[in-house]
C-alpha cells in the first residue's frame, strides 16, 4: 500500500494494534505482584513509533493516557542514538515526563529487520517508592527530595541484561520491595510481549504499510477530534475554583482556566491560576496536560483509536510556577488531590458551550487509603486500595453508583475483600452504599460509598478524600452531595478523624477504620422528580420513607408500597411555600 | 432412533436420526406451552414405533430469562457489610468515556439482599461463628418476602463452606420446598462478586428451568425419558444436571451451532473458519481455528452485546463457567425496523418473535421485520417457505414496510426494505468483526460458515463488505445448530481447590483428588447413560507463582509420586517462560487440579448423512425478480435447489431450501461440491 485508502487494512491494523496493547496488559495483570496491578488494574500500555508518537493504547486508566507521550521526548534525547535490541528504559521523574513517583513507566525500543520500529510502553503505579510516607503520595511535602526515590531515565535492561544493582538499590528504598522488584518484572514482560506483537505484526505487513497505516490512523483520530471541536460554538469559556487548601491546612488555591474554541482547535490556559504550594499537589505539567486531553476524549463520541492524532488540536499552557505547572523541586506526591479538580473544571466551562452535557459533582476522584503494617520478620504486607463512590446526577438521570469516576477508569476496580485478606493483615468489615446520603435533585446524586477496615496488626495509615472542604455540588435547583466522614473505632471508643484531605495516623491492631466517601451532587429540583422514581428508591432501601416526605415531598403508603398521591400533593405544595417563602 | 431439538427465539428445529443415519428434518414455531407436544408428532410422523435413545436439547430458555428479567424471584444472603457487591460489580464500567453510561439492574434488588452475622478469615478459619437466631431472622424475612431461591455467598467461604452448609440447613428445615444455592457448590473460587454473580445466576434459574424441564419432559416421555440439554462449553449434560446447574447452560443453544461447525470444518480440513449463526433474534459469532472454537473461563452476560474489550468489565452480571466465546448481536430474521427520534432507521433489538412473528407470516403481528424486507426484495419465497409449511403473505410484510418505514422516511418501499437488510447488516458486521479483527485476525484469510434461518440470505451481503471471498453453506443450514447437539459429547469440568505450596505439596494427596473427581464423574456420567468404557479423563493442572492471581492450566505429568514436586515445578517455570519470557525463584503454588471427562454420544458424520428424499432428481428451476440495491436495481434471479448447482452458476440467484434460503447476490459464484455443501465466492 502506498498511500492508498483500504478501510478494511486500517479497521484490521487498528484492531491489531490495539490488540497488542491489550496483550501486553494482560500479561500485566497475570504476571503482577501488587495487589494494585493485578487486581485494581492501575496501569496502562501503549505502543509508540520510532518518532516517539503514540500509535496505540491498552486503555485501562484514562489519565495514563498523557504520560507516554511525556516520557518519550526525554528517552529520545538521552538515549536516541544509543538504543539497542533488548534495552528497557525504567523512569518515574515527574520532571521528566512522569506524573509521581509511584508512577514508574517501562520503555522498550522494537527493533525488526535491525531497525529500530517503534516502542512498547508501559506505566504502573507501585504500592511504595520510599520517601516520608508510605505509598509516596503523602500531602507534607515540600520538595520531591522528600518523597522516594527518583529513577531518572536509566536503563533497567542493556542489550537484555538486567541491571540487578540498580533493582537492588530501587528495592532497598522502599517499604514493599517485593512487591516493587515483582512488578518491575511484570512490566518488562508486558513490554517483551508488546514488542514481539509488533514484530509479528510487521512480518505480516512490512514497513511500509505499518507506517502508512498509522499514519492514516493518525489523521484519522485527528479528524475526529477536530469534528468534536467544531461542534462547539466559537468563543472563550472560563472556570474558576477554590482548591480545599494548600495541602497544609492554609488558604485555598485558586484556580482558573479558560477554554478557547476557535474553529476546529481549542486552547486551554491556566493564566491566573495561583503559584505552586509548598505541599505535595502540585500537579506536574505532563499530568496537567493529560487531564485536559482526557476531558476532550471524553467527549467524543466516536472511538477513533488513542494515538497522538487526538491531541493534535488541543493546546494546553500554564504559566511556569504555578500550581499546575510547578518547577523543580516542588513536591507532587499528592497531585491526585488536584488533578481530578481540573477534569471537573473543564467540564464546567464546557458546560458554558453544551449545556446538555454536564454533570454535577462527583466524589471527587479516586479516593484512597495506604496501610503499612509494621514490619514482622522482615515481610511487610502494605496495602494500597483505591476505589470510588459516585457520578454526580446528570440532565437526564441519576447518578450512577459506586463506580470509577466519570472521565477516569473503565477497567479499574476496588479490590475484592478476598483478595486484600488474603495478601494483607487487615479485614474488610463492610463496603456499600449509606442511605438518604447523595445529592436531592429531579436526578439524584449517587449515594454515598463507605468502606471500613479492620486492622490485624499496628501499623500507620494515611487516608486520602478528594473534596473534604467543598461538598460535591449539585445543579440546576438540585441539592448538594453528602460530606465526607472518617471514624476510628477502639473497642467502644469512636473518634471523629479531622477533615482533612489526607489524614495520617498511627492504628493499633483490632482498630477499625470507616471511611464515608462524599455522596454525588443532584441535578434539577427535587420537588420534580417523578414520585414513582421516590418510590422505587424506598423500596430498594436507598432512602428512607422520612427522607423521602423531607427532601421529596413524596409520602409512601407502607401498607400498600405505592405513593399516596393525595398526601404527596399536600406535602409538596407546603415544602414549595416554605421554600419561597 | 436420536431426536434433536433446538428451540430458538422465533422457530424450533426438530432433526431426527433414525437407525440407518438417515436424517429428517422439521421446523415448528416455539411456542413454549406445546413444543414438547409438536415435536412428539413430529416423531411419530416419522416413525409412530420408533425406539427413541435420547433427545439432545439446546435452549435459549436461561440466556432469556437473565436478558428480560424474568428469572424467579431470589434473595441473596452476604456476610455482614457485603450486600451491595452484587449492584457494584467492583466498581467497574464498560467503557472508559461514556457519561450517558447507565448499569444494569442487578438481578436482587437491595430490599432483598440481606447479611448474617458471621466471620471466615483470610486462611480460611472461622473468626466469628454463624449467629444461628439472626440467620433465622434473615432467612424468615426473606421466606416472607416470598422469594423462590436462595443464593448464599459468604466471604471467604471459598476456603471454609461451614457456614453457607449451616444456613443451607436453616433454610431447608423452614422451607424445603425453597431453592438454595452455596457459592462454594457453584463456584469454589476466590472474589466475592464474582462468585456471588454466578450463584445469583444459577439460583435464580433453577426454578425457571426447573418448571420448563417438568412440562417439556412430561410431553417428551412418550418416546424417552432421556433429555440431555447443550451446554455452554460444546458438551452436553442430562437435563437433572442442567435442574441443578442452569448457569453453564446459559449459551446453549449458540454452543450448539458452533459446534456444528467446528466439527464441519475438522470433517472439511479448513483451519481457519469465522461461523455465522442468524436466526430470528439475534447473530453470532465465533471463531474456529484448527477445528476448535475459542474457549473462555466465563464472562458477562446481560449487558448487551458481547462485544468489549478483555480489560474492562461490569457491563453485565459476571458469570464464572467456561464456554465457547461466543460474540452475539441483537440482529435477526425476526427484528423489528423502526424509526429513531433522530430520524434514523434502526432494525432491533426489539424482535417480533414466534408470536406474533414476522407480519408475512399472518399471524397478526404489524410490524415490518428484517423478514419482510427479505420477503419484499424477492430474497425469500413469497408464497411458502420451510418446505411450504408455512404460507408466506407478501402483501402482508409490502404495506407493514410501506407504513412503518417507507412512508415516514419518505423513500420507495423496495428501497426501505432495502434499508432494512443494510441496517441489520451493519450490526452483524460487528459480530464478525469482533471474533476476527478485534483479535487481530485478517477476516480475509477466513471461511465465513454460515447458517441458521436467515444466515445465508446474508453470508454474502456480509462477507463482501468484510472482503472475505468464500462463503460455505453446509447441508442442512437451517438446522444446523440442532444438528450440533447430535455431534456434541458429553463433557463435565470438575475443578477442586488445593491452594498449597509445591514444597508443602502431599503428591498422594493431588492423585487422591484426581481419583475422587474421576470417581464423581464417572458416577454421574453413568448416570446419564453413558458406558463407563467410553469415558475418557483430561488432567489438568492449574499453578502460579504465590503472589500471582492468575494461574497457568497445563496437563498434568504421567510420574511417579517422588518426581512429582520437582516436575510440575520445572513444567511451570519452562511454561511461564514461555509465556511472558521469564522465571522467578519464588514460591509455586498448586492452586487446583481440574479435570475433564469427556464421553462420544455416537459418531455422527456430516459425511454419511443421508437426507431424506435428497435421492428425488432436483425440480427444474424457476425464476423471481429481486432488488440488489441502488447500482443493480431489480433483476431476474433464477431460483434453483442445491443438488441442482453441479456446474459453476454465477449470481444474482437464489437457492431455495426446506430450511433456509441462499441468496447469491451478483459478483458472487455457486457451486454445490461432493459433499453437499454450498460453495459460494467472489468473482
Amino acid at each position: 500500500m502506498t498511500g492508498a485508502f483500504d478501510p478494511i487494512l486500517i479497521e484490521v491494523m487498528k484492531n491489531e494494534l490495539t490488540a497488542v496493547a491489550e496483550e501486553m496488559g494482560i500479561t500485566m495483570k497475570r504476571t503482577a505482584r501488587s495487589l494494585g496491578a493485578k487486581e485494581g488494574s492501575d496501569f496502562s500500555t501503549a505502543l509508540v513509533d520510532a518518532q516517539g508518537r503514540l500509535i496505540a493504547q491498552g486503555l485501562t486508566i484514562g489519565v495514563h493516557l498523557g504520560y507516554i507521550m511525556g516520557v518519550m521526548p526525554w528517552v529520545l534525547k538521552k538515549f536516541g542514538d544509543d538504543l539497542h535490541p533488548g534495552d528497557v528504559i525504567v523512569s518515574n521523574d515527574p520532571y521528566g515526563g512522569v506524573s509521581h513517583f509511584p508512577d514508574i513507566v517501562l520503555v522498550m525500543p522494537i527493533f525488526w529487520q535491525e531497525q529500530l520500529v517503534g516502542f512498547a510502553a508501559i506505566v504502573e503505579h507501585h504500592t511504595d517508592i520510599g520517601g516520608r510516607f508510605p505509598g509516596g503520595m503523602g500531602i507534607a511535602c515540600a520538595e520531591v527530595y522528600e518523597e522516594g526515590v527518583c529513577i531518572p531515565g536509566v536503563k533497567l535492561f542493556s542489550k537484555g541484561e538486567l541491571n540487578h544493582d540498580l533493582v537492588d538499590m530501587i528495592a532497598a528504598n522502599v517499604r514493599a520491595p517485593e512487591d516493587v522488584r515483582g512488578d518491575l518484572d511484570a512490566q518488562a514482560a508486558a513490554c517483551r510481549r508488546g514488542a514481539q506483537g509488533v514484530r509479528d505484526l510487521l512480518d505480516r505487513h512490512g514497513l511500509e504499510q505499518f507506517a502508512a497505516c498509522n499514519e492514516q490512523l493518525r489523521q484519522y483520530s485527528e479528524r475526529a477530534m477536530r469534528a468534536c471541536i467544531a461542534a462547539i460554538p466559537d468563543g472563550s469559556y472560563a472556570c474558576t475554583d477554590l482548591f480545599e487548601d494548600d495541602g497544609l491546612g492554609g488558604e485555598g488555591v485558586n484556580l482558573r482556566l479558560a477554554v478557547t474554541v476557535a474553529g476546529e482547535s481549542v486552547r486551554v490556559d491556566f493564566d491566573g491560576t495561583g503559584p505552586q504550594v509548598r505541599s505535595a499537589i502540585n500537579v506536574p505539567f505532563n499530568l496537567t496536560r493529560a487531564c485536559v486531553y482526557v476531558a476532550f476524549r471524553s467527549i467524543l463520541e466516536t472511538d477513533a483509536p488513542a494515538n497522538s492524532g487526538l491531541m493534535a488540536p488541543i493546546q494546553v499552557t500554564a504559566p511556569e510556577g504555578c500550581v499546575v505547572n510547578p518547577q523543580f523541586p516542588g513536591a507532587v506526591g499528592a497531585r491526585g488531590m488536584l488533578m481530578w479538580r481540573i477534569i471537573d473544571m473543564i467540564f464546567a466551562a464546557l458546560a458554558q458551550a453544551i449545556p446538555d452535557k454536564v454533570y454535577a459533582a462527583g466524589e471527587g476522584g479516586a479516593n484512597l487509603l495506604v496501610y503499612t503494617p509494621q514490619v514482622e520478620a522482615g515481610v511487610p504486607s502494605m496495602l494500597l486500595d483505591i476505589y470510588t463512590s459516585g457520578w454526580g446526577a446528570r440532565p437526564d438521570s441519576d447518578g450512577v453508583e459506586g463506580v470509577t469516576p466519570m472521565a477516569a477508569g473503565g477497567a479499574m476496580r476496588s479490590i475484592p475483600a478476598e483478595m486484600i485478606e488474603r495478601e494483607c493483615p487487615v479485614m474488610l468489615d463492610g463496603f456499600g452504599f449509606l442511605p438518604d446520603t447523595g445529592g436531592p435533585g429531579q436526578y439524584r446524586g449517587a449515594l454515598s460509598v463507605y468502606r471500613k477496615w479492620r486492622f490485624l496488626g499496628d501499623g500507620r495509615v494515611m487516608l486520602r478524600t478528594c473534596r473534604v472542604k467543598s461538598v460535591p455540588y449539585g445543579l440546576a435547583g438540585g441539592k448538594d452531595g453528602t460530606p465526607f466522614a472518617a471514624r476510628l473505632r477502639s473497642g467502644e471508643a469512636e473518634t471523629q478523624l479531622p477533615s482533612e484531605m489526607l489524614i495520617d495516623t498511627e492504628v493499633q491492631s483490632g482498630e477499625t477504620l470507616l471511611h464515608i466517601q462524599p455522596g454525588a451532587g443532584g441535578y434539577g429540583d427535587p420537588l420534580a422528580r417523578d414520585p414513582q422514581l421516590v418510590l422505587d428508591d424506598v423500596l430498594d432501601e436507598k432512602i428512607s420513607p422520612a427522607y423521602a416526605e423531607r427532601e421529596y415531598g413524596v409520602a409512601i403508603d407502607q401498607s400498600t408500597e405505592q405513593v399516596d398521591r393525595n398526601r404527596t400533593t399536600q406535602l409538596r405544595a407546603t415544602l414549595r411555600s416554605e421554600l419561597e417563602a | 432412533m436420536r431426536i434433536g431439538f433446538d428451540i430458538g427465539g422465533t422457530f424450533t428445529d426438530v432433526i431426527v436420526v433414525d437407525d440407518d443415519g438417515r436424517l429428517f428434518t422439521t421446523k415448528v414455531l416455539s411456542l413454549l406451552d406445546q413444543v414438547g407436544e409438536d415435536i412428539v408428532r413430529c416423531v411419530h410422523e416419522v416413525d409412530a414405533q420408533a425406539q427413541v435413545e435420547g433427545f439432545v436439547h439446546g435452549t435459549t430458555i436461561a440466556s432469556n430469562a437473565v436478558i428480560e428479567e424474568t428469572t424467579a424471584r431470589t434473595g441473596l444472603i452476604t456476610t455482614q457489610g457485603f450486600r451491595d457487591e452484587l449492584e457494584m460489580r467492583g466498581q467497574r464500567r464498560p467503557n472508559i468515556y461514556d457519561a450517558d453510561w447507565d448499569r444494569l439492574p442487578p438481578l436482587v434488588p437491595r430490599s432483598l439482599r440481606l447479611e448474617v452475622q458471621e466471620r471466615i478469615l483470610g486462611n480460611g478459619r472461622i473468626e466469628r461463628a454463624l449467629n444461628p437466631a439472626q440467620a433465622q431472622a434473615v432467612i424468615d424475612q426473606l421466606l416472607a418476602d416470598g422469594v423462590e431461591a436462595v443464593a448464599v455467598c459468604l466471604v471467604n467461604s471459598y476456603l471454609n463452606p461451614t457456614h453457607e452448609q449451616q444456613l443451607g440447613q436453616l433454610i431447608a428445615e423452614v422451607a424445603p420446598d425453597t431453592v438454595v444455592c452455596l457459592s462454594y457448590d457453584i463456584h469454589p473460587e476466590i472474589r466475592e462478586y464474582e462468585r456471588t454473580s454466578t450463584t445469583v445466576i444459577n439460583a435464580s434459574l433453577i426454578p425457571v428451568v426447573d418448571r420448563y424441564l417438568n412440562r417439556l419432559e412430561q410431553h417428551l416421555s412418550t418416546y424417552s425419558e432421556r433429555v440431555l440439554i447443550m451446554q455452554s462449553n460444546g458438551g452436553i449434560m442430562s437435563a437433572q444436571a442442567a435442574r441443578r446447574r442452569p448457569a453453564y447452560m446459559i449459551e446453549s443453544g449458540p454452543a450448539a451451532g458452533v459446534l456444528a461447525a467446528a466439527r464441519f470444518a475438522q470433517e472439511t480440513q479448513q483451519d481457519q473458519v469465522l461461523s455465522f449463526d442468524m436466526g430470528g433474534t439475534t447473530a453470532k459469532a465465533c471463531l474456529i481455528e484448527n477445528g476448535a472454537p475459542l474457549e473462555k473461563p466465563g464472562g458477562e452476560i446481560g449487558g448487551g452485546a458481547t462485544i468489549t474489550t478483555r480489560l474492562f468489565g461490569g457491563g453485565g452480571h459476571a458469570l464464572r463457567v467456561p464456554s465457547l466465546d461466543i460474540v452475539e448481536v441483537g440482529a435477526g430474521g425476526g427484528s423489528i425496523a423502526w424509526i429513531d427520534d433522530g430520524g434514523a432507521l434502526r432494525a432491533g433489538p426489539q424482535s417480533a418473535s414466534a408470536d406474533p412473528g414476522p407480519a408475512c407470516y399472518g399471524r397478526g403481528g404489524t410490524e415490518p421485520t428484517v423478514t419482510d424486507a427479505n420477503v419484499v426484495l424477492g430474497y425469500m419465497n413469497p408464497a411458502a417457505i420451510a418446505g411450504a409449511t408455512l404460507a408466506i403473505d407478501r402483501q402482508a410484510a409490502w404495506t407493514a414496510i410501506e407504513q412503518k418505514v417507507a412512508r415516514p422516511l419518505k423513500v420507495e418501499v423496495l428501497a426501505a426494505a432495502y434499508g432494512i437488510t443494510q441496517v441489520a447488516n451493519a450490526t452483524m458486521m460487528r459480530a464478525l468483526r469482533a471474533v476476527s479483527t478485534e483479535r487481530g485476525r485478517d477476516p480475509r484469510d477466513f471461511t465465513l460458515i454460515a447458517f441458521g434461518g436467515a444466515g445465508p440470505i446474508h453470508a454474502a451481503a456480509l462477507a463482501d463488505s468484510l472482503s472475505m471471498t468464500r462463503v460455505q453453506i453446509p447441508l442442512y443450514p437451517g438446522l444446523f445448530s440442532a444438528l450440533g447437539l447430535l455431534l456434541a459429547d458429553y463433557r463435565h469440568d470438575y475443578i477442586r481447590s488445593v491452594a498449597v505450596t509445591l514444597d508443602q505439596l502431599d503428591p498422594q494427596a493431588v492423585l487422591r483428588h484426581y481419583q475422587e473427581l474421576e470417581a464423581q464423574a464417572r458416577t454421574e456420567l453413568v448416570e446419564e447413560g453413558i458406558a463407563e468404557e467410553q469415558i475418557r479423563f483430561e488432567r489438568q493442572v492449574d499453578l502460579k507463582y504465590g503472589y500471582q492471581v492468575a494461574e497457568l492450566s497445563l496437563p498434568f505429568p504421567d510420574v511417579s509420586v517422588t518426581d512429582m514436586q520437582d516436575r510440575l515445578a520445572q513444567l511451570f517455570t519452562e511454561a511461564h517462560r514461555q509465556a511472558f519470557g521469564y522465571d522467578r525463584a519464588d514460591t509455586i503454588e498448586l492452586v487446583s487440579v481440574r479435570l475433564q471427562a469427556v464421553a462420544s454420544s455416537g459418531h455422527l458424520r456430516f459425511t454419511e448423512l443421508t437426507g431424506a428424499g435428497s435421492e428425488n432428481a432436483p425440480a427444474p428451476p424457476t425464476s423471481r425478480t429481486a432488488y440488489f440495491g441502488p447500482q443493480v436495481g431489480e433483476c431476474e434471479a433464477a431460483v434453483y435447489q442445491r443438488t441442482a448447482l453441479e456446474q459453476v452458476r454465477s449470481g444474482p440467484l437464489i437457492v431455495e431450501e426446506p430450511d433456509t434460503t441462499v441468496v447469491v447476490p451478483p459478483g458472487w459464484t455457486v457451486q454445490y461440491d461432493v459433499s453437499g455443501n454450498l460453495l459460494l465466492q467472489h468473482e
